[in-house]
């Protein structure tokens, strides 16, 4: 049909054409069902994190419908284990969020703060409590799940959550709190008593339960703690240093039934059978030149764990009645290495020690 | 073998009833058969001035004595003193000794004196004992014995030893002996030393010397603190109670040094007793008739003074053997060196005499010196006095030397220049006309010099290969030629087995071999190869712990348990090295402990090496030249045990996963 040749009264009998609409916008993005606030948050917390993997799962998943994602939902889940990624995660799913409920808002905030948080547990003493971070890092999460929440509160036929994951929440507070409990007690529990102890000043004298030697703190920076803290319960004195994990237990152990050639061929066995050694050396002298006639044995062992090297210095000196035995550890053996030394060549018996 | 039993105990019982009848008719016992110089008048007991009241301990005391494990005790020792005029001297002596167990008279029943029969006769004034039922019973003086002694050296002096008879525990014993010496024949100036401390308790101790106000005045010297003495014009005396008895020791000390002493004599001086003792010496090297001749052969081609001095050491050392006969003036004057050159014999100071003229003779100026080889310590030589001496030896002085060169002619063990260890240290005089005073020996700064060394081969079979070498070196090298060359190989095998099993376990059979036993130029070295088969497994890793045995072995030598006495230490260095070689297929992991152990007393160190084949080990320990004293013992003690210690050498190999071939 050729419509310049058509009439008008055609026209006019034909039904009144369709008014002009603009093509039909994509589907809004299917949003993650509304949480409660101190609900999600309860939640990230009590699962010791574990939560959080599967909301990032889920989330990426209900965003990603109809979307082109450069992966999958599980590897965003997975890569969010790693600071940088979790950024980008924050980034993108409150960019997404904050787009959905139509708020005009900066989409990166959370991914700075999940950043900054990140940097100020690293960088400060929280940094020793694992309970620190569970408490601080859903924080950023919570802000993208208000928006989530508040772009979910404008549609009407959201999703209830499936039931998968309802089951995998279920799991994670299963999995994930006694985890955050256990971590509590073994792993945060003796830093927190660590960081309480009394610190301890350069030229302080310290003794162990048995009052049988003394060592002098060259220098500050070292605290004492409660034997157990660091070693086990049968340790006579535990001291925690400056630096990232540098440390000394001291043991002791009667003569004769020890002597300080068993002592050393103990330990060095022990160490050489638990931690990787990459060099090992040792000296024996009498301690504290000849006076006292203390016949003790400098070892030092540089180690390696993974991509972490480390060293230890064990200081065993046979006293009149007992081998005294200081075990020091340090993860920064270029800086503290000297000082380690130093503290614990200052051993010496003290006036409670029994005459042979 | 059982009918030839029954002959036999049979011929067993008729010997026995002949020999029942024979006893019978023989004499009580050996009878006496009474040398001039001894007088056996003892008067009766029952006219003794001593008191039976004299004669018991109080119960008191008793207890105390038996509390402290005594069966003996000296109840009363009195040592008179008295000169007739300058030529006689009367020497009384008093004892009385109480039995307090039967093992105190077992092990003391008898009392007896020394004589030196050429000058000195000898009384025996009482000799009774008090039984405990207060019965006195005199001595048998046909019983009594005369001893003399020794295999090389003889002498007049005759030990005359009274076995007291019916004794039991609760007895009490006397003896009174008096001594005349006829002073002025003795060709040295007269002294005396006393001991008033022994090995039993003294309740009562006196001493007395008279002698005319005309005569030279007499000294008397004593470091015994609890001496109460008093001197005056023609007498001195001293007396103590209840003295304790001289504390034992596991390591005796030199007994001479620490013993307390009361030295007498006439007012003298040290020259006085050189120029005598050296007017007797020198009258022995100027007879010197055939020395020369002598020495013609001998020293042909030396060329050197010191090859010289080398050749008539060796002669006199070697080839003229030790005997001494040393009656009379002959315990201190040296027989005529021409004698003993002729009779090929003679005693220390005979061989000097000759040696001294050998030398003289040669041009080379040496001197003999008087040495004790029983005392170390100087501030013991109180006054002057030739009791003190008992050795003679050699010395010169030599162009750069440290010291007098001083050689022993009496062991062919040691080279020239060096003396046996022991005399090291010792108490000397030099008999020159210059000397007014004795000094000690002067030791050079290392004494016993050991070097050992173990190459040990860690076979890829799992057996270990070692051989050892043990060398000492210097004066150390004396004692052990002495010992090894005078025995046969068999037994220097026996004895090397021995100690070598008893440090490294009998599971060993090393074969031994010896060098430089007869050349006293060279070092006495002890080799020995030993297989031990499977001494290791083939694991990956594998640890090695062996202890330095050797170096261990030779330095507890010079510990000691003594506690009290004041302890001589020669200059030691033991130095000990241990190679252990591995298969080509393995490689060494870690080492064990590096060792700088040190002291006032001397330090132990210890290097540890990588080879290429394997770990090579260095490990010395080194004494100064010291006399620790009493207060320092336990501290020196500590300190080497402390030190040894250490001495357990650690490493690990590692083993490649296809291991090596068997080699």
């Amino acid at each position: 049909m050729d419509i310049e040749n058509e009439t008008p009264e055609t026209l006019q009998d034909a039904p009144p054409p369709a008014p002009i609409t603009p093509p039909p916008a994509p589907l809004p993005p299917v949003l993650p069902g509304p949480m409660a606030l101190w609900q999600f948050y309860l939640v990230a917390v009590a699962s010791c994190g574990l939560y959080l993997p599967f909301w990032i799962w889920r989330t990426a998943r209900l965003f990603g419908a109809g979307v082109r994602y450069p992966s999958t939902p599980a590897w965003w889940a997975i890569g969010s284990l790693a600071a940088p990624v979790a950024a980008c995660v924050l980034f993108e799913f409150n960019r997404r969020a904050t787009a959905a409920a139509g708020v005009r808002a900066r989409a990166a905030w959370p991914a700075l703060a999940y950043l900054g948080l990140y940097l100020f547990w690293g960088l400060t003493p929280l940094g020793h409590y694992v309970v620190a971070f569970a408490l601080l890092m859903p924080i950023p999460f919570v802000f993208v799940q208000s928006n989530i929440n508040r772009a979910a509160s404008s549609q009407s036929d959201l999703p209830h959550p499936r039931r998968r994951f309802r089951l995998a929440l279920a799991l994670s507070l299963t999995l994930g709190f006694p985890l955050l409990v256990t971590t509590a007690w073994f792993y945060d529990w003796p830093a927190l008593r660590t960081d309480l102890s009394s610190r301890l000043a350069g030229g302080d004298v310290v003794s162990g339960a048995s009052g049988l030697y003394r060592i002098t703190l060259p220098a500050s920076g070292w605290r004492r703690v409660t034997p157990g803290t660091i070693g086990d319960a049968g340790a006579d004195l535990e001291l925690v240093g400056p630096g990232a994990a540098t440390w000394i237990i001291a043991y002791t152990a009667p003569t004769p039934a020890s002597s300080l050639e068993s002592v050393v061929a103990s330990r060095r066995s022990q160490l050489f059978e638990q931690v990787r050694t990459q060099r090992y050396q040792e000296k024996r002298y009498f301690l504290g030149g000849q006076q006292d006639l203390v016949p003790a044995s400098l070892a030092t062992y540089d180690v390696r764990d993974g991509i972490v090297a480390g060293q230890y210095v064990v200081l065993s000196a046979e006293l009149d009645s007992h081998v005294v035995e200081l075990v020091a550890y340090t993860a920064e053996p270029k800086q503290l290495s000297g000082q380690l030394r130093k503290l614990l060549e200052t051993l010496s018996a003290s006036s409670k020690e029994p005459a042979s | 073998m059982i009918r030839g039993w029954r002959a036999g105990s049979g011929a067993g019982i008729l010997w026995l009833a002949l020999a029942s009848v024979g006893a019978a008719a023989a004499p009580a016992g050996p009878r006496l058969a009474r040398p001039p110089w001894l007088h056996l008048d003892a008067a009766p007991a029952t006219e003794s001035l001593i008191t039976s009241s004299q004669l018991r301990l109080s119960a008191e005391r008793e207890a105390v004595q038996r509390e402290q494990g005594f069966g003996a005790i000296e109840l009363w020792r009195r040592d008179e003193l008295e000169w007739k005029d300058e030529r006689t001297l009367s020497k009384r002596t008093l004892r009385v000794r109480q039995y307090l167990t039967n093992e105190g008279v077992r092990q003391s029943g008898n009392l007896d004196v020394g004589v030196r029969t050429q000058f000195e006769e000898l009384w025996i004034e009482e000799a009774w004992t008090l039984l405990p039922d207060g019965r006195r019973r005199p001595v048998e003086l046909d019983s009594i014995q005369l001893v003399t002694s020794g295999s090389d050296v003889f002498s007049d002096s005759v030990n005359v030893v009274i076995p007291f008879d019916g004794l039991v525990a609760g007895a009490t014993v006397v003896l009174v002996t008096r001594i005349v010496e006829r002073v002025a024949e003795w060709p040295l100036p007269w002294s005396e030393i006393f001991f008033p401390q022994g090995w039993a308790p003294i309740e009562r101790y006196e001493f007395e010397m008279r002698w005319k106000a005309s005569m030279v005045p007499r000294v008397l010297r004593t470091d015994a603190a609890f001496l109460q003495c008093q001197t005056g014009s023609g007498h001195a005396s001293c007396r103590a109670e209840r003295i304790p008895a001289v504390p034992g020791q596991g390591d005796s000390p030199i007994w001479l040094d620490v013993l307390p002493q009361l030295v007498v004599s006439a007012s003298q001086s040290w020259t006085d007793l050189v120029l005598a003792e050296q007017a007797l010496v020198e009258r022995s090297i100027a007879s010197d008739r055939g020395v020369k001749e002598a020495l013609r052969p001998l020293l042909d081609g030396a060329k050197s003074e010191k090859e010289t001095l080398d050749r008539i050491h060796r002669f006199v050392a070697d080839r003229i053997r030790y005997l001494g006969l040393e009656h009379g003036s002959a315990a201190v004057a040296p027989t005529p060196a021409a004698r003993t050159l002729d009779l090929r014999y003679g005693d220390c100071k005979g061989k000097v005499a000759l040696l001294v003229a050998m030398a003289r003779q040669a041009g080379i100026p040496a001197y003999p010196v008087l040495v004790s080889t029983v005392r170390s310590a100087l501030d013991k030589l109180m006054l002057p006095s030739w009791k003190y001496f008992d050795h003679m030896i050699v010395c010169l002085e030599q162009v750069g030397a440290r010291g007098p060169v001083c050689l022993d002619p009496t062991t062919a063990d040691a080279p020239t220049g060096v003396l046996p260890p022991t005399l090291y240290g010792s108490v000397a005089l030099d008999l020159r006309d210059d000397v007014d005073a004795p000094h000690e020996i002067l030791a050079p700064p290392v004494v016993v010099d050991i070097d050992v060394r173990t190459e040990n081969l860690l076979a890829c079979d799992g057996n270990i290969t070692e051989q050892l070498v043990r060398k000492h070196n210097g004066a150390n090298a004396v004692w052990e030629r002495r010992l090894l060359r005078g025995s046969t190989v068999e037994e220097r095998t026996r004895w090397a087995r021995y100690e070598y099993q008893s440090l490294l376990g009998n599971k060993t059979d090393p074969s031994f071999q010896w060098s430089g036993l007869d050349d006293p130029t060279q070092p006495v070295t002890v080799s020995s190869t030993t297989r031990f088969a499977g001494a290791f497994t083939r694991d990956r890793t594998e640890y090695y712990e062996p202890t330095d045995v050797w170096l261990r072995h030779y330095s507890m030598r010079f510990a000691t348990t003594n506690t009290r006495y004041p302890w001589e230490v020669p200059g030691v260095q033991i130095q000990s090295t241990i190679r252990y070689r591995l298969c080509p297929s393995d490689r060494i992991g870690f080492v064990g402990a590096e060792l700088d152990l040190r002291s006032e007393f001397g330090s132990l160190e210890r290097k540890v090496q990588r080879t290429h084949q394997g770990v090579s080990v260095v490990s010395s320990l080194r004494l100064a030249p010291q006399t620790i004293t009493g207060d320092r013992l336990e501290r020196y003690r500590r300190f080497l045990e402390r030190a040894l210690a250490q001495t357990a050498v650690w490493f690990n190999v590692e083993r490649s996963a296809q291991g090596g071939a068997s080699r």
